[in-house]
């Protein structure tokens, strides 16, 4: 079963990866600096 | 210094872990009565001001997975540890990593020996080696890493800061 994995850098990029980090995408971008993330699924 | 970490032992009500910058990894013993310092914690870091130390380690932060809440990861300052007794002794197991200098560190949500780091090039300076933003990941539970980069920036990652109209470039 794969699991999504986020992680925010302090250049305001969110990235985002289904299949345990092997692939990633940028979820968005040009925020301010991201300290910290929460990740919910929804149903 | 913060406190950053807090750990729910879903096997034990009675148990949490709680981590904090500059002064540690602890737990409680008999509810929130008692907390103790995890005596052999992190002696293990030469780096340490004081190796043996009870407190004042800089753990950047711990991850547990919930099936196995007896096996803890850490993400120290310098290092990256494990322990398999609850917090009681730990080992380094950064290995290959580029730094073991850090902040995050993360247990895959179904796999139990999967974790996750961001290495950094160090305390004094704070980007990714290289300039490549990569995460890494070991399926072994530490030691055996591998670098994560597809999707990933892995050039252009550092921008030089702007010259003032002197041409010297601001100080940060």
């Amino acid at each position: 079963m794969n699991a999504a994995s986020t992680f925010g850098t302090t250049g305001g990029q969110v990235y985002a990866s289904a299949d345990a980090g092997d692939t990633w995408n940028a979820v968005v971008r040009d925020l301010p600096a991201v300290l910290s993330i929460e990740a919910q699924t929804l149903p | 210094m913060c406190l950053h970490t807090i750990l729910l032992d879903p096997s034990n009500p009675d148990r949490i872990f709680v981590a904090i910058s500059a002064a540690g990894a602890f737990r409680t013993r008999r509810c929130w009565q008692d907390l103790e310092a995890d005596k052999q914690g992190t002696q293990i870091s030469l780096r340490a001001p004081d190796s043996t130390a009870e407190v004042g380690h800089c753990v950047h932060r711990i991850a547990m997975h919930p099936s196995r809440p007896s096996v803890l990861f850490m993400q120290k300052h310098w290092d990256v540890m494990r322990s398999d007794n609850a917090g009681d002794l730990w080992h380094e197991v950064s290995d290959n990593l580029p730094s073991d200098f850090g902040f995050p560190i993360d247990v895959h949500a179904h796999e139990p020996e999967t974790i996750y780091v961001v290495p950094i090039k160090s305390d004094s300076e704070h980007f990714p080696p290289d300039g490549k933003l990569r995460v890494y990941r070991s399926r072994t539970g530490g030691n055996q890493w591998e670098a994560l980069t597809n999707g990933l920036p892995q050039k252009r990652l550092l921008r030089q800061r702007p010259a003032r109209r002197d041409g010297r470039r601001l100080a940060r």
